[in-house]
């Protein structure tokens, strides 16, 4: 019997294939053998959204921008830690 | 707490390092909570002078997490001095529109998971995050993800 998935968000969360359109963007999480992380997830229920703030962070983080890794990961975690937020 | 993980995976000095400084301005912000925003922005650079005496391997990024901290806590404070700073520190126009951006970027991302009760189950609760926020803080966002309670 399938187990009903953990709750990760106060809204209803879209399954990755619950339409050919989020299939194929959660793919690449699928193929490291991992969810969506609950931040990304949060936005499957409007695909376009999740498409453009993907293409955002791939542009401006995740080694996207000039600054290097390193300095990326510490201007997240300094505005994450003064937001009190866990992302 | 999701992004001090990749700052742990990535940073180059140690790890001890990154929980102090994330803790500190942890701290910091709960304290600066109860000022003014000019207050709040002096407590932090305060504080932070403080941290990176703790947690040496970030002294080199000292304009940096100055910059970004007034930029979280008092946006509308920002003055062109403040990226003559960061020019001092080296940082060409192009770095600074980046640090500007990644900010923004983390900034939404807060703001939408804070707003939607975004958790991740999987690590909320596990060992990084109770060494990075503590166990009083990651039971609060559990609570609050579970809708019982709201983030002080």
């Amino acid at each position: 019997m399938p187990t009903e998935p953990t709750r990760r968000s106060w809204i209803h969360e879209p399954g990755d294939d619950e339409t050919p359109e989020l299939e194929r963007i959660t793919r690449g999480y699928r193929k490291q053998g991992r969810r969506s992380p609950s931040v990304i997830a949060v936005m499957k229920c409007a695909p376009s959204t999740l498409k453009s703030v993907l293409r955002l962070n791939e542009a401006v983080t995740f080694g996207g921008s000039e600054l290097g890794r390193d300095r990326e990961e510490l201007i997240a975690s300094t505005t994450s830690a003064l937001n009190e937020c866990f992302y | 707490m999701a992004h001090a993980g990749f700052l742990r995976d990535h940073h180059s000095g140690p790890t001890s390092d990154v929980v102090t400084l994330v803790r500190g301005l942890l701290d910091a912000g709960d304290e600066a909570a109860e000022r003014s925003l000019a207050g709040a922005v002096a407590h932090v650079h305060d504080t932070l002078d403080t941290l990176l005496v703790r947690a040496p391997s970030f002294a080199e990024h000292r304009a940096l997490i100055r910059f970004v901290t007034r930029l979280t806590l008092a946006p509308r404070q920002s003055r062109e001095a403040n990226i003559q700073e960061l020019r001092a520190a080296g940082y060409s126009d192009r770095e600074v529109h980046d640090v500007v951006n990644v900010a923004c970027c983390f900034a939404y991302m807060n703001r939408l998971a804070d707003g939607l009760g975004v958790t991740d189950p999987g690590s909320a609760d596990g060992p990084w995050a109770l060494e990075l926020m503590g166990a009083e803080r990651c039971a609060a966002h559990r609570a609050w993800a579970a809708g019982t309670s709201a983030r002080s």
